[in-house]
Order: C-alpha cells, then structure tokens, then sequence
C-alpha cells in the first residue's frame, strides 16, 4: 500500500534530490575553485565535520524511524495474516444474515425464516436447550451437495483455483497438561483435500495431512446425533405403542430390557459386532409385534443383540419402527408406575445387573429420550471421561476415544501447549480430549487472533450435528498466498453470482416476464438515474466542487441503480439469457430496488421471497485476506503517521539546528568570505561554496542518519513488540511470540527518508547561506559585528517599519474582533498574540525615536513581549475563562491542542526573550547565587557574559533544547495523569478485588445467579470469597416529584447487599435526607427498603454546591452541552441535540450536609410493552461522582424489580476475597469452578496494572522517539562549543595571560553551554508542565487535581539526563579551550 | 650592570618547529631589567621581539637558557604557578586590545582582580578608579565595540594596571592607533611609570615611544644588538 501510495512522492524526492546534485554538478564543472574551497573546509577540522554531521542526521533519523516503525508493524501482521490464511483469499459462509433480515420481514413467508427463528428462539433458551437446538434445527449450513455444485461452477472459473468447505465454531479450549484455558477459540474443520488445495505445514517445515489425524470422539456423539434426528419419530412411535398396549400389560424389565438395550443401539446406528453378547428369546420379540416367524422357521427360539441389530437396522435407518404389542403379551405389564429413568441409563443399569429381575417399569418414552440425552451430557460434563466411562459406554458399543488435532501457533502459545499434550474442546458444555498432533501456521483467518484447533472435518461434523454439512467455504484465488490477494475484488464478483440459487433465478425470470410486471418494471425505472454514475445538482454542492466529488465518490464504487442495470434485466429475461440475468441479479442494488416493487398480489410474496432468497451463501468480506492485509497496512500506516506527527517537532528543531550550522560556518569564515566579496567574488558564488560543502555533509548524514534510524527503528518495534504481547496477554515478544514483531523496512521507505532528510537540510541550509551571503564587506574584513554599522534606512523602508507594525497590530484586533464574535478561546489567544506583537514593534519605532539607548529599548519593548506571551499563554485559559465570563466562552476541548501547537512556542519565545534581554540582572544573579567561591567570579561574569552576547545563536540553542524538553515533559505529564487516573482506587473498585464477566461461550451454560452458583462450589473456594457484589444496570427516565419538569434520561444502578456492605466501607455522602443520623443509616436503608436512593453529586445542577462534583458530568457532558445551547436563547436545531437530555435536579443546594425532601419519579419501558413507574426517595448525595457502579442513581436490586420485567440477576459480578487469600487463586478458582460457563475472572489489581502497562509504555515510547530530538539540542551545544573556541583563541589567550588558570578556561565553557542547556532544558521543562497541565485539564475539566501531581522526579531525572549528555559533547572543546597557548593564541599576525 | 634586575634573562633561545621547517627565533639573549625601568624593545618584524617578550612574561616556553622574574627562575614554575604570577604581578597590553567584547569596559577592566580573588565590590571600585585615571570613567558600562580604538586602548592600559602589577608587558601598544591615541597612551604609560614605578616593557616600532623610555634595546635576528651596533 505504501509503495502504491509513495510512488510520486518518491519520485518526486528522488527526481528533486537528483536536481540539486545535477545543479552543483554544474556550478562544480563551471567553477571548480568555489566548490573546491568549500570542499576544503570539510577535511580541515574533521571533528567539527563529524559533529555537523551528526547535527544533520536527525531529520532522516526521524523520518526513517516513523516509516519503519509503521513498515514493521505492517509486515509483521500482514505475515500473521498471510501466515495464518495459508492459501484462503476468501470465506463464503451461509446467508445468516439475511435469513435473519427475512425474520424480519413480516410479509416474508418462507421456510428458512421460521426455521432460522425456531432455531433462535431455541438457543437463545441457553443451557443445554441451546445445544439441542443447534442439534435438531441445526447451524446455519451449506449443504455438501450445494458446495460440490459450488466446486464445479469454481473450476470453470480462471481466477478460482481452489474450494474447500470448514466448519468454523467457537469453543473453550484448555490444556489439561497446564490446566490453563482460554475462554475463546475456534474449531476450524477442514476436509482431507485442504493441505493439498490450501497448504498445511507443521511449524517445522513438516507437510501435514488430515487423514493422519486419529478420529477422537468415538461414535458417542455420532449416536447422539442419530438419537437426536429420531427423536420426533421415535417418540411418536412409543407413544403408539403404549396406546396399543393392552391396559393392564406390563412389560417385564428383565425381558424387555436386551431388547431396549438392542433398540437403543440399533436406533443409535452402533456397529452390531460392537455390542455385547445377550441373547433375547423370541417369545419376547414376538410380544412386541415383530414378526418372528422366520427366524422360528430357522428352528431358532432365541436371537443374539448383533443378530437382532443386523435384521432390525435397515429398518431403523428409515427411521420408522413398525410393530404392535399384542394385549396380554409376557412379561409386559400395564398401568405400573412410570418412572423417570433414563431409557440408556435404564438399560445399562439392567444389563450390568442380574439383581433387578422382579422389579417391574413401565417407560415413559418422551421423558426417557429426554432423559437419554440430559443424562449422557450430563455424564459427560462432569469432567470424568476417562477409562471407566469409556469402559461403561462400551458396553453399549459406544466408544469415546481420544483423537488428535493440530493447534496453531498462537494457541500453542497461550495454552503454553506442545505436541503431545491432551487439550479438552468444549462443544458448548461438553468437553471432549484431543491430543495435540501438530502446531501450525495455517489455521486460518482466526489463527492470527485466536488460538484454533484443526479438526478434521467429518469429525467436527459429528460434534456439532452437521452431518453433511460445512458453515463455511474457503476460497483460494489464483496465485500464490500473496498475489492471489489482489484478485480478491473480481473473485467476489464471480462469487456473487455463484451464490445465486437456481430456483430463485427462475422464479424471478418467470414473473418478470409476465408483461404486466414488465410494464410495471419499465414504469418504476422511470425515476432511476440514468447511468449508474453519481451525479449531483447545483443545489447539493458549488459548481466548482462538483466535479470533484462525482470523481470522488465514483472512484468509491458506491452501486447506484440505474435505468441502465433495469434495461439490462429485462435483456436477460426476454432473451433468456441465465448467465446474464445472474450477473444483474448478483448485484445488491438490484435486488433491493426489486424487493421495493409494489407487484400484483398474485406474485408479490413469490418474487419477495425469490429475491430474498437467491443467495444461497455470502461472502464474508471482513474475513477476506485482503481486508486483513489492508487492515495490516492502515494500521502501520497510522502508526507511521503517529510517530510522523510527534516526530514533526524533532524535525523543526533539526532544521532550526542546520540552520544554526551553516550560520555559524558562515560567521568562522567571515572574514574569509569578506575579502573574497572584496576581490569580486559574487554573492551567489560564495552560496555555492557553502552548497557544494554542504551538500557532502548532508549526504554523509543522510546515509548515517538511514543507518542510525534502522537502528533505532529495531529498537522501538522490539518495544512495541513487548507492548502489544503484554497487552495480550503477558507474553514475551521473543521469536514467534503472540504477536511476532519482524522487524521490516522497505527500501521506498529508506529512499523516501533519505532524500526527504537531505531534502530538508538542503532547504534549511539554502535559508541559511543566503542570509549570511548577504554581509557588509568591510565589516566582514575587519571581522566587527554587522550591528556596528549604522544602517540609514530608505524613505520606502522607514514607512515599512510603521506601516508593517500598524498593519499586524490591526490583524490583531480583527483576529480579536473575530473571537469575541465567535466565541472562540483560542482565536481570541492567537488574536491577542498577533496584536501584541504589533503593538510592541509599534513601541519599538517610537522608543527609537526618543534619546534612549537602542539597547535600552530592545530590552523594555522584548521584555515586555515575553511578558505579554506569558500571559497570554500559561493560564489555563480554557478552564479559566468558562468561569471568569460565564456563558461568553464555553468549555470546547476541540480547541485544546492550540495549547500545545500554538502555545508551547509561545511559552518558550516568551521565557527566552525575557532571559535574552534581562542578561545583566539574569547573571547577576547567577553571580550572586554561585559567586561566594571567589575563583568562581570571574569565570561566571565570562561564561553567562558570552552567550548572551551572540542572542540568535543562543537563543536558537534554548529554543532547540526548550521546544523538544517541552514535548518530552508534556508526555511525562501525560503517563502521569493517565496512571494516576488508571490506578487501583478504592474509589473505582469499592474494594472489591475480581472482576467476572461472561464470554462467548457462556451462553451455552450461563451462570443465572453467581451468588447461589458460588454456594454450590467446592468450600475451599468458597471460604476464600468474603463477599459478592451484583450491578444491575436499567436505563430510566426520570423526574423530581412535584417539579413539573419533563421525564430525562438517566441510568439506576440496582445493587446486591455484598456491594451495599462494600460501599459502605468506601463511599461517603456529603449530604443525607432528614431522619438519617448517619452514613450508615443510609446504608442500611438502602438494604432493606425498596423506595430509597442515593444520587451521585454529578445529578444535581451546578448551583447546587454540591463538593466533589464534576464540574462538567463525564457522561452527560455531550448531552448537557445541547441543553446548554438550547438554553442559550438559540433558535432549537435539531442537529446539535444529538444527545437526549439527561437528569439534572435543579434548585437543591447541600451545602449544609442537609438534603431536603426529593423525590424521582422513575419509569421503564419494558420488553413486554409494560410501563412500569416507581417512586423513590433520594436520601444520600455521594461524596464523588467516582463509583464501582455506573448508574447516577443506586438503590437496592429490590428498588430495582418494581422497574423490570424480567429478574434483577445482576449485570456485573464482583468478589472481595477474604483477608489471607490471594485474589489471584480466587479468580483461578472461579475460573475452574465455572468453566464449563466460560467465566471470566480478572483481578482488578492486574486489570489495572496492565492498563498502566500498556498506556506508560505506549507514551513512554512516543516520549523515547520525541527525546530523538534531545540529541539535535545536544549536537547544537557541541558545535556553538567549538566554534566558540575557534572564534575566541585571541581572547582565552588573553585570559590565560590575565591570570587564568587551564581549569578556568575549562570550566568557563563548560558553565557557558551548561548555562545555555540547562536555561533550554529548564525553560522547557516548566513550559512541558505548564502545558502538560493545560492540556489535560483542557480536555478533561472534571479531573480531581489532587489526583494528578506533577511528576517532578521523571521530569528532574530527564533534564538531568539531557545535560548529562550535553556535557558530553562540550567538554572537549572546553578541555580543547584550556590547551590553547596564551602566546600563540596571541599573535595577530 | 644593574642591581637587583626585576627581570634576568640568561642565553635565552627558543626555537619553533613546524613541520620539517625550524626556525631559531632566540639564540641566546642575555637581558636584565631593573625595577621601575621602562625598557622598548626594537627591531625589524620577524626580529624576535614578541617572541622574546612572550618568553619573559612566561607566556612562552623558552627552549634554553634561563629567565627569572623577581629572582624567581620561570622554569622552575608550573604552569599553575606561572599563571597566578601573571595574575598578580603582571599586566599586559597588546596592539589589538584583546579585550572580551561582551562585556563592559569597566567589567573588562575588573576582571584581572576577580581572578585574584578581590571581593566583586572592591574590584568594581578600582577598576572605576583605573578607569578615571585612562580617562575613561564615563566610558566605564559601554561595550568595546562602543569605544574608539584608542579608547580601548586605554582600557586595556586600566586593565593591565588595575592590579597595580610590578611588570607591564606592552607588545606595539599603539600599532593600531592614530599618532593622536598613540601619543595619548605614551603619555598615560609614561605617567603611570612615574607615578608609581611600575616596570614597562614595550615592545614597538615607534620611535616615539623608543624615545619617551628609559632605555632601548634593538633585536636584530634573535639577538640583542649591543647599542650603537
């Protein structure tokens, strides 16, 4: 995607890179001296070269470490995507979708959909129901013979070149050998004929077949599955069986029970050779109506269970039995008792004891079958499989042995499972063992995510009742797992119309060729556009745009009906053209626009149904390779963008930095380049110096920066790669973790960087070389400062100098004009900015005009700037200025990143300038604070003397360090306040420790109410609960009684006595009703009365004086701010009331702890139509909004009832342990407990732990990647450092013949860059907190800011840090300063 | 022969390598000065009066021979010690001024005492009072790129004798000033060597200052030419 994207763009760099070169390659071979003077310079001072160098590295450091991070993290899921996929391209699955659309669809009368809903309403019963339900009406499925037609029309089809059908279904999967689970994975069945269509290695390398693997269930629930299908008839049967028996006929246990023993196996299709050896006479048989006369003409009186299933199975494969029971038979006897056992739990019971003979039972069938089936899932979930079963089930020839699976990588991984371990697969409630075979890649789309067992495909088809079924289709594309993807579009097309049912299409050709429905097909097309193109009028967009937005939205390829697509249907039916009719008909469009046609009653609901029917399958695009592999390709994108974005300022200080090479190469040669002016050399030549000088360093640098951002691109995506397996689940990212961070790079990415980094320091430095180009000759030659010379300014630029001030300060106050116009903070702080600026260059002109020293000027109109910058940007304005002009300015958070865009290099301009132009008093007290050692003195009033003296060069240098501390401390304020707010508080917990929450699977077996659950639990777990905690949440409206205000949404959170006598511990209320002494009377209340309430202080209106409560409600923000509008006198607009209004209590103050008489009438709209109402008394106001339980308002689950209509059972589970158990083991516990449930038990301490994990590491690697930009301030220091050294040889001569010792000069220039790097990193450090802080609190007003302290420490340690390696790069100029010989340094010849 | 000199050279030689290049810039100088004296010191460029200056303030390692200062032989002093003596007892004024430009005049010419650890006030003091008796007090807070070139020059004189030090080393104090300033400085050093019998120095093609000192010596090629050679 990238390389499509990038490719003008690396065109573009490539080609103007190119240029440049050409350029100079030019100048170079028309004037070779020029460009070998500049080239001179290179070698003369290698260390110098070295630091420049490195100064210009930056920009492609930071380019290329964006671009590689995003092209890593896009390899590396494409290569999990495509891993995982293997050979699949895309997934076709049937039409549940749309069956469940045609549900629906009231008119719609058809089959499916009563099928689909009997399916529905029978899993969504849950439990075993669920099962049952999947069993007898089934998973929506594809039939095989549907997909053996799909196989064929497929190899007709040059871009298909492979079908193969699965099974995919979820299930719970745990490794008995670890015993650890996962909640949810996948069961992904494939047929024999996969690995050779799609490709099926071990990770090994090893190729794997499906028929190696050894079938694992047995025939338990083949027989199952067969019982399940006969059961409607079989019960049919022994109903009329029981009606033929004679009233008083009994049956006699010991001689019916071999032959319902024989009945039960034979219906269950049980191999006869597999049954045990019992033999049943033939008086029996004939009792029960079967026709024994043949076997009695074979001179037989008896017959074995195997010969009795040989001559009875192939009746029992039609699924009918056939028989009577003549009255008054032996050993049957009627009206006894009917009892509730198991028909195969019966006659296991009689078969394996002789004992029962005597004792007569009659059966129930009905109950008996269902009786079959619960008992022999229930056997099987109680997690005893294992020999004895197995020994018990044989003697029913039913068998449950172990087969193999292959695991794939991630499932591996996260069960911490090898080949060879026993995993249990749970088929809803029921687990069944499988050993581990194989681990793979190729197991499919959900392999990347989840972790997936590969069974093979019979087997699963057994499992799930799916005989002859599959759920879904696998499609590989021509090509390889790679190129087949870009097929994937065309392939689509084609599968849309093999999808088509042929039965449908002919209806649907049949009707439309009737010629009143033709007529009517033509009248309605009437209205259609006339092509599918989107066109638009003058009135849905400007002309200008027009054209555009067709272009645009056309290339979207949004279907739109058009006259042209009816044409061409009408075309297919009167020709009868199948083939064409079908392309029309694949279309979504169409058939929407045919399922929209009023058609003559006589064939509506035939052609609905035929058009709501025609797919026979669907292709599940979010499960196509490509929309996987794009998915992989936005996301490195966003992540390359992130870090683009955060590394812009890095990249500005980087610039800032060339900028300040080049001005400094050009002021060492100044005197050099000043004769050479004076001799006629020309301006542009003495550029061309530079360039052609330059142009070495930025290549080298380019190269060194490629090689250098590799190098740290590795290094954050082995961090990231560290993230994301913490996140998921405390993996480490060593090779083949859960998410396999590869690192990548592509080479557009290592050419976009390098030219875009040479690109930038071209520009930077062409800036460069034209100012310092630009020189006074004579001054240059006698080496004085430009500003010595008095500069007459021309009439045309003297009335600039005024008319250029003027003119801003009016921008200015248009901008402000603007503001108060539109109530809009931040233009409101850039106008006063831009007024400021003009008004203070205005006073500037005027001070100029008086006696008063320039100097003294520049001082009062800067000082005065910096001053009115920091007032315009460090208060945090957008809180402040809410409050201070109330209903003037609104809080808005979409305005808050000018704080940080805008704001922080106003800050910093500001400090700087104060600083620049305060130098005297700054370093007196500098003096002063470190003057008490007197060899200091001196060495102090130098080292703060100089920098201040040379204001650009300074300042650019405590910009650089200022702007990117700034950022570094901005983010540490962020990780700050975002783990202060993630973090484990009583407050958010209410002390509880775990956390259960359902999964998928718990739908299968939900656990109704956990507490009576728990009870039922082993007492070891049980002793380690202290208590447990239900939420139930309900939406409500609600209003105060007798306030005569409308009905508001609000939400009431119903609690369990565990979380009463929780909260109890944790909450305060900062106000109570009359009559409640104490916290704990309102408590207690609370439990035991069904018509009280507390409130959280968020729900009273802001007058109320309510402490604690958030200014501005998290939840009712949005929906407040549309109140406030309407409020606002404004005109009502409906597209700004997004959001209902929300309760607010108006008019309650509880300043005095007291809370008056309030009563909320509460109502409820329920499932069953009824509205329930409720009346509730507030009694307690929380002290905080913050609490475990969502809901504003929080009563008791009783309080709750009277608003449902279905049980208060508890949305949200929580557990206190009790003191002395580790919650850790509870919640291991719980997990084992309730596995069969797929409950999911979190401690809170880690959810919270993880959180913080995952946010600090993310933000501590976005501020890692903005410190980047620490090592261009540095790289500043090191080169002002030494060029201070070369420029002041004469005057450290001087000193040193003054008196100075070596270890002066030393330390005078280490306090110089000390002083110009710690001013930066200090500057910006307080400029990082105070935006830091504005930010936060601009986007999150209601943050308690006691929570949130500034973290000094991390701020401290990385200013500490920086000057550290600040020092690094000046201590050898300085040691260099101190070797300087005094009488060489002063010779002036 | 004079008594007690305050500066003794003995067959002081210095040579400078470069490369493969040598070049025998002392061979042999035999010089004494006594306390007081104002001594110039002529010669053709390139004679090696700088250098020879250089190597008896100890600014320049001397390659043999032996200088002493006060009695105290320099090659016996570290590089530590040689400084400190510099410092205390000896001022230096050089034809382009060296004086540090980013700071003021008075606060250039305080430096000197600051280094030998005076408390901040009273070296504010003396250098004002230095400054006032160059001429210059109404100068003192101006930056030297807000002086004229003798006027610097008069800054760097207050600076070197801001320290009242025993010995001024002055290397062509007025080759970069008009005969106005250049007349003016003499006058000032002349004056300052009355006044309080600090020993000068002066290295100088001028004539003038030749004559306004107490004595002149010519270098002719490294060596000291005898008088009326």
């Amino acid at each position: 995607m990238f390389s499509e994207l990038s490719t003008g763009v690396i065109v573009f760099l490539v080609g103007s890179v190119s240029a440049i070169l050409l350029y100079l390659l030019i100048l170079y071979l028309r004037n070779p001296v020029l460009a070998k003077l500049g080239l001179r310079n290179i070698a003369r001072r290698p260390t110098q070269t070295a630091l420049i160098v490195i100064g210009l590295t930056l920009s492609t450091i930071i380019v290329i470490s964006s671009l590689g991070t995003g092209d890593t993290l896009r390899y590396s899921v494409q290569h999990q995507a495509v891993a995982a996929y293997g050979k699949v391209d895309e997934i076709i699955a049937p039409p549940l979708v749309s069956m469940l659309m045609s549900m629906g669809d009231t008119n719609a009368d058809n089959a499916q959909a009563q099928q689909a809903q009997a399916t529905l309403d029978g899993v969504m019963k849950g439990g075993l129901d669920s099962v049952l339900a999947l069993a007898q009406g089934g998973l929506p499925s594809i039939d095989v013979n549907r997909l053996e037609q799909l196989r064929l029309e497929a190899a007709k089809e040059p871009l298909i070149d492979g079908v193969a059908g699965a099974i995919v279904f979820p299930t719970i999967i745990r490794n008995i050998a670890t015993g650890q689970s996962e909640p949810i994975g996948f069961i992904y069945a494939v047929d024999d004929t996969y690995p050779a269509a799609f490709g099926l290695k071990a990770v090994t390398g090893q190729p794997l077949a499906m028929q190696s693997l050894e079938p694992g269930i047995g025939n338990i629930f083949l027989q199952a599955s067969k019982l399940f299908a006969v059961v409607p008839e079989l019960t049919r049967q022994f109903n009329s069986l029981s009606a033929q028996l004679p009233a008083d006929a009994q049956l006699s246990v010991p001689s019916l029970a071999p032959v319902l023993a024989g009945l039960g196996a034979i219906l269950t299709g049980v191999d006869p050779a597999a049954l045990p050896d019992i033999t049943v006479d033939l008086d029996t048989l004939d009792q029960l109506g079967v026709n024994t006369g043949p076997l009695r003409a074979l001179g037989k009186t008896s017959i074995t269970l195997r010969e009795l299933a040989t001559i009875v199975r192939p009746v029992a494969s039609t699924a009918t039995l056939t028989g009577t029971l003549p009255a008054g038979a032996a050993g049957v006897t009627a009206g006894a008792p009917i009892t509730e056992t198991a028909l195969l739990s019966a006659t296991a019971a009689l078969l394996s004891s002789a004992s029962i003979s005597g004792t007569s039972t009659s059966i129930n069938p009905a109950a008996a079958l269902g009786g079959i089936s619960s008992d022999l899932l229930r056997a099987v979930n109680l997690n005893t499989i294992g020999f004895e079963l197995d020994k018990a089930l044989a003697q029913f020839g039913l068998q449950l042995r172990q087969g193999d699976l292959y695991l794939n990588r991630l499932g591996a991984q996260q069960l911490n499972a090898s080949v060879g371990d026993v995993l249990e697969i749970y088929i809803g409630p029921l687990p069944v063992r499988f050993r581990v075979r194989a681990v793979v890649d190729e197991a499919g789309p959900l392999s990347a995510l989840l972790p997936v067992v590969i069974l093979r495909l019979s087997e699963a088809q057994q499992l799930l009742f799916m005989n002859d079924k599959v759920n879904a289709v696998l499609i590989s594309n021509a090509g390889d797992e790679m190129t087949g993807m870009q097929h994937t579009d065309a392939v689509g097309r084609r599968l849309r119309v093999l999808a088509l049912d042929t039965v449908a299409v002919d209806t649907i050709a049949t009707i439309v060729r009737r010629a009143d429905v033709r007529t009517l097909i033509e009248k309605a097309s009437q209205s259609l556009p006339a092509t599918a193109s989107i066109a638009m009028t003058e009135e849905d967009v400007p002309p200008l745009l027009r054209g555009v937005l067709e272009g645009f939205l056309n290339s979207l390829n949004i279907e739109q009906m058009s006259q042209q697509d009816v044409a061409a249907l009408l075309a297919a039916v009167q020709a009868e053209d199948k083939d064409a009719l079908r392309e029309v008909l694949a279309r979504q469009s169409v058939r929407e626009w045919l399922l929209e046609l009023k058609l003559p009653e006589s064939v509506a609901q035939a052609f609905a149904s035929a058009v709501t029917n025609l797919n026979q399958f669907e292709q599940i695009d979010p499960l196509n390779k490509s929309t996987i592999v794009t998915a992989a390709n936005i996301g490195g994108g966003v992540f390359s963008s992130i870090f683009s974005i955060f590394g812009v300022f890095s990249i500005l200080a980087a610039i800032l930095l060339i900028i300040l090479i080049f001005v400094m190469l050009a002021a060492e040669r100044r005197v050099e380049i000043g004769v050479a002016r004076a001799i006629g050399v020309q301006r542009g030549q003495i550029m061309q110096m530079f360039m052609t000088e330059g142009m070495v360093y930025n290549l080298l640098a380019g190269a060194l920066g490629v090689i250098l951002g590799i190098a740290i691109t590795m290094a954050m995506t082995a961090f990231i790669g560290r993230l994301f397996n913490d996140a998921t689940g405390q993996f480490n990212a060593q090779a083949g973790g859960i998410f396999a961070v590869a690192f990548t790079i592509s080479w557009q990415s290592v050419v976009v960087s390098y030219c875009l980094g040479v690109l930038i320091t071209w520009l930077a430095m062409t800036f460069a070389t034209t100012r310092v180009s630009r020189m006074n000759i004579v001054m240059a030659i006698r080496n004085l400062p430009d500003e010595a010379q008095s500069k007459r300014r021309s009439l045309l630029a003297q009335a600039w100098s005024w008319l250029f001030p003027l003119a801003v300060t009016g921008l200015g106050a248009y901008l402000l004009w603007l503001a108060f116009d539109s109530h809009s903070l931040s233009l409101a702080m850039i106008g006063a900015t831009v007024a400021l600026y003009g008004v203070m260059t205005v006073l500037g002109r005027l001070l100029e005009l008086t006696p008063m020293r320039n100097e003294t000027g520049y001082t009062i109109v800067y000082s005065l700037l910096g001053l009115g910058l920091l007032a315009i940007w460090v208060p945090p304005w957008y809180a402040l200025a809410p409050q201070l002009a109330p209903g003037f300015f609104t809080w808005d958070p979409t305005q808050a990143p000018t704080v940080f865009t805008i704001g922080g290099p106003m800050i910093i301009v500001g400090v700087i300038l104060l600083i620049m132009f305060n130098a005297g008093f700054l370093s007196t007290i500098v003096a002063s604070a470190l003057g008490f050692v007197p060899s200091l003195r001196p060495v102090l009033k130098t080292a703060i003397a100089y920098p201040l003296s040379t204001r650009f060069r300074t300042g650019m240098t405590m910009v650089l360090f200022a702007m990117i501390m700034a950022t570094v401390v901005v983010m540490a304020v962020i990780i700050n306040t975002t783990q202060s707010l993630i973090r484990l508080d009583p407050r958010q917990t209410a002390g509880f420790d775990i956390r259960i929450s359902p999964t998928l699977l718990s739908f299968f077996s939900p656990v109704e109410d956990f507490t009576a659950a728990l009870a039922k639990t082993d007492a070891t777990l049980r002793d380690q609960v202290e208590r447990v905690g239900l939420v139930t949440n309900q939406a409500v409206e609600a209003r105060v009684r007798g306030a005569g205000t409308a009905f508001a949404a609000s939400e009431l959170a119903g609690v369990n006595a565990g979380y009463l006598q929780q909260a109890a511990h944790i909450y305060q209320f900062q106000a109570r009703a009359p009559g409640y002494a104490d916290d704990a009377a309102v408590w207690d209340a609370l439990q035991q009365r069904d018509d009280v309430v507390v409130i959280k202080p968020g729900l009273l209106a802001l007058a109320s004086g309510a402490k604690g409560s958030t200014r501005v409600d998290r939840g009712t923000f949005f929906a407040r701010m549309g109140a406030d509008e309407d409020s606002a006198d404004d005109p009502p607009n409906d597209r700004r009331r997004r959001f209902a209004p929300t309760l607010e209590i108006e008019g309650v103050d509880v300043r005095t702890g007291q809370l008056p008489e309030l009563f909320l009438e509460l109502t409820t709209a329920g499932q069953d139509g009824v509205t329930r109402t409720h009346i509730v008394q507030v009694i307690g106001v929380l002290g905080e909004d913050t609490t475990l339980a969502a809901g504003a308002i929080q009563g008791s689950e009783a309080t709750l009832r009277p608003l449902r209509s279905v049980p208060v059972t508890g949305d949200e589970v929580y557990v206190k342990v009790n003191p002395g158990a580790a919650a850790s083991t509870v919640a291991a516990g719980i997990e084992g407990a309730f596995v069969a449930s797929g409950l999911n038990a979190s401690v809170l301490a880690d959810e919270y732990a993880q959180r913080q994990r995952l946010t600090g590491g993310a933000l501590q690697l976005l501020q890692g990647f903005m410190a980047l930009g620490l090592l261009v301030g540095i790289a500043a220091l090191g080169v002002i450092s030494m060029r201070a050294v070369i420029e002041r040889r004469q005057q450290i001569g001087m000193l040193r013949a003054m008196g100075y010792q070596k270890g002066m000069v030393t330390f005078s220039f280490v306090v110089e860059s000390s002083f110009v790097s710690i001013t930066g990193l200090l500057i910006g450090a307080l400029t990082g907190i105070v935006l830091g802080d504005n930010l936060v609190f601009a986007f999150f007003p209601q943050i308690d800011r006691s929570v949130v302290a500034t973290p000094w420490l991390p701020i401290a340690l990385i200013v500490l840090a920086a000057y550290l390696f600040s020092l690094l790069t000046t201590i050898l100029p300085a040691w260099q300063a101190s070797r300087i010989y005094p009488a060489e340094a002063l010779r002036y010849e | 022969m004079i008594e007690q000199p305050i500066i003794s050279a003995k067959q002081v030689q210095k040579w400078f390598r470069n490369g493969k290049i040598e070049v025998h810039a002392l061979r042999g100088v035999d010089l004494d000065v006594a306390p007081g004296e104002m001594l110039a010191i002529m010669g053709p460029s390139g004679c090696g009066k700088t250098t020879l200056l250089n190597c008896l303030s100890g600014l320049d390692d001397f390659d043999d021979g032996d200088v002493a200062i006060d009695g105290t032989p320099l090659r016996t002093m570290g590089d530590k010690k040689r400084t400190k003596y510099r410092a205390e007892h000896m001022g230096f004024i050089f034809q382009t001024y060296n004086l540090l430009p980013v700071i003021s005049a008075v606060e250039n010419v305080e430096l000197p005492l600051l280094v030998t650890g005076v408390s901040p006030r009273a070296a504010r003091r003396r250098a004002l009072v230095a400054l006032d008796q160059v001429g210059l007090a109404d100068r003192a807070d101006h930056r030297p790129a807000e002086l004229s070139g003798g006027q610097r020059q008069r800054v760097t004189v207050a600076r070197a004798l801001v320290n009242q030090p025993a010995i001024v080393w002055a290397d062509e104090p007025t080759g970069a000033l008009d005969s106005k300033a250049a007349d003016d400085i003499l006058q000032l050093m002349r004056q300052l060597n009355t006044e309080h019998g600090q020993t000068f120095v002066i290295v100088t093609h001028d004539p003038d200052i030749s004559a306004a000192c107490n004595r002149t010596i010519r270098m002719h090629d490294g060596l000291i030419v005898p008088a009326g050679q």
